[in-house]
């Protein structure tokens, strides 16, 4: 693989098919872990290193355990596993090093084994079949896709206070109508070729 | 510590009962499963060059393209087109070339006939991720579809876009569909050519 | 176990997608034909179902600890089963939903419940309750599909009916035009769409939730007066 294919996933992944705004990926964090912009922050890093690491480990266990044994069947049973031991570790590492954000994140940190963009860009590596740096590659970029996302969104979400709108979409409706707009704004770089 | 062994045994003992029974299934769903996706590849071929051919026959042999010496990536129309595979016609009527390009929304894999006078005797795409109602109506089966890949058919190495019938709303996908189009014919103008 | 009152609760008071608020990215990705729609809906009602029943019955057994680990090890499973019957029995629908079949794993709707009422209840109702919170999730997918895909491109039951050849499970169905669809709003059919229309849904349950919940307080008050009159 050239470095213009690799350029090619990382912006697909950021830009072109953001894993929120163009694959639905990852939407329960980001409508309910983006009230303010640093907690939306520390999400996103959080999530991108999940997402890079986890991307990592299964491509291993896919080509070095799975598929020699042909086992590609128990590939969501071993993954799910994977990215939740993954989360364990990264819970426990965050509480002794950077406690501050261990206590900001709270109880989003271990949600984000049921965060379905990184179950979903694992499985998203073995269905294109990207080899190692392929996949790690996705991973971080469509992590960092996921924490663009959030991070602008949290923005817009701060500014929705001061809006005036019907009484019925309080809370989730009127979230889900700026994020399907800011959607409508990224559909602007579909079809952007690189090079 | 006698716990978290314990522990360990009992999810890992749960692991193992659990992969036997996906085992079980797998074994039950594999061959259909495999039947079908060769069957897949098939009919795409067959639907853009039919080959008469006795039953059970080979319909479509395969080429090596390494073998070739002629470069696998082709560029038609300003866009850059790989060459995946390419295979001739059993009764020697012509060729089927897959090809892979990039779509509106990430890459598309379309096999193209190609005749023995350089011409396309049809399109039929396999895999891609384009959107619903815009560029993925190339690849369905409406009447809207079936019109713009039958515009293709009688089309020679050269053609552009303003040659054929461009969905309307999806100009990015009916240009990546001329480009791979010209591409696989000039692919086999140069590898009829090499021989 | 009510039925009735589970069968109410599963499909408006408590809703697995528009009140409690879980499972939402399936809802807006795969919404965009009733094909998609009714095949995931069923999908996520039967392991919804197999899964409550499996955890129900083993309950009594697994130690308290890893019990969330065990509960994504058997979701898994049957996630997985159901993923390979459909590439095996109605390869159509598995590419249609692509990578969302496997992501029912991580469905919060599935390990909500597994969590909040299958550890605590005997088999019985916990098959009502996957059945019933199944529905749920089933009428707002088909809600969402119908809406974006009737409003969208003027269709109805795309990839799923057809005039010519009855119920089709290849995905091939055209569906029955209402209107032509150069008049739709093909905007619907794009992820906006699925953000948008899911946020008009989440409005009107509020709206009507809200409504039910005043005329609840003014009958409630109501007999507090005719009490304080007697």
């Amino acid at each position: 693989m050239s470095v213009t294919k690799y350029l090619e996933i990382a912006i697909g992944a950021i830009l072109i098919n953001n894993f929120i705004f163009s694959q639905f990926l990852g939407c329960c964090p980001f409508l309910g872990c983006s009230s303010k912009v640093e907690t939306a922050t520390g999400m996103g890093l959080a999530v991108v290193f999940v997402m890079g690491l986890a991307s990592a480990i299964c491509y291993v266990v896919y080509d070095f355990l799975l598929v020699p044994l042909g086992l590609e069947f128990l590939k969501t049973l071993a993954f799910i596993l994977v990215i939740a031991a993954l989360v364990q570790f990264v819970e426990m590492f965050l509480k002794k090093a950077v406690p501050s954000l261990y206590s900001a994140l709270g109880i989003y940190l271990p949600l984000i084994t049921t965060n379905c963009a990184v179950l979903g860009v694992v499985l998203l590596n073995v269905q294109n079949s990207y080899n190692f740096l392929g996949s790690v590659i996705y991973g971080i970029t469509g992590g960092l896709g996921f924490m663009l996302a959030i991070v602008l969104f949290a923005s817009v979400r701060e500014r929705i206070a001061y809006a005036d709108y019907p009484e019925c979409f309080e809370g989730f409706p009127i979230c889900l109508v700026s994020a399907g707009l800011v959607a409508l704004a990224f559909m602007g770089f579909s079809g952007m070729q690189i090079f | 510590m006698n716990k978290i062994l314990k522990l360990a045994l009992v999810l890992f003992l749960i692991c193992a009962i659990v992969a036997g029974i996906l085992g079980v299934v797998d074994l039950v769903t594999r061959d259909r499963i495999k039947e079908y996706q060769t069957n897949k590849t098939n009919r795409a071929r067959a639907a853009v060059l039919e080959v008469k051919v006795p039953e059970g026959e080979e319909q479509y042999v395969d080429i090596d393209l390494k073998a070739l010496n002629i470069p696998t990536t082709v560029t038609a129309n300003g866009q850059d087109v790989e060459i995946l595979s390419a295979a001739q016609a059993a009764d020697a009527s012509g060729y089927v070339v897959e090809t892979k390009f990039s779509g509106a929304q990430g890459s598309i894999v379309m096999i193209v006939g190609v005749s023995n006078d350089f011409t396309c005797t049809g399109i039929s795409i396999t895999q891609h991720s384009e959107t619903p109602g815009l560029g993925a109506v190339a690849a369905g089966d409406t009447q809207k579809g079936r019109d713009f890949r039958a515009s293709f058919e009688g089309v020679d190495g050269s053609v552009q876009l303003k040659d054929i019938d461009a969905m309307s709303g999806a100009t990015i996908t009916s240009k990546g569909v001329t480009a791979a189009t010209a591409a696989a014919i000039q692919f086999v103008e140069a590898m009829v050519a090499a021989k | 176990m009510n039925f009735k009152r589970q069968l109410k609760e599963g499909v408006i008071t408590n809703n697995p997608i528009l009140v409690q608020q879980l499972g939402m990215c399936a809802t807006m990705a795969i919404t965009t034909s009733l094909f998609n729609g009714l095949g995931m809906g069923l999908s996520v009602l039967i392991i919804l179902t197999c899964c409550n029943v499996a955890v129900s019955a083993v309950r009594k057994f697994i130690p308290d600890e890893i019990r969330l680990a065990i509960f994504v090890v058997i979701i898994a499973g049957f996630v997985t089963i159901v993923d390979l019957l459909l590439q095996a029995f109605i390869p159509a629908l598995s590419e249609s939903l692509g990578v969302f079949i496997p992501l029912i794993v991580v469905n919060c709707i599935i390990i909500g419940r597994a969590e909040a009422f299958c550890q605590k209840n005997p088999i019985g109702p916990s098959f009502v309750d996957g059945i019933t919170q199944g529905l749920g999730y089933t009428v707002v997918l088909v809600i969402m599909c119908v809406i974006r895909e009737l409003l969208g491109s003027g269709r109805f039951g795309g990839g799923l009916i057809d005039l010519a050849k009855g119920i089709t499970l290849d995905g091939t169905g055209e569906g029955i035009q209402i209107f032509n669809s150069d008049f739709g709003a093909s905007i619907l059919t794009l992820p906006v769409g699925g953000f948008l229309t899911l946020g008009f849904l989440f409005a009107a349950m509020q709206a009507a939730l809200k409504k039910a919940a005043k005329k609840k307080e003014a009958a409630a008050k109501n007999t507090e007066k005719e009490d304080e009159a007697a």
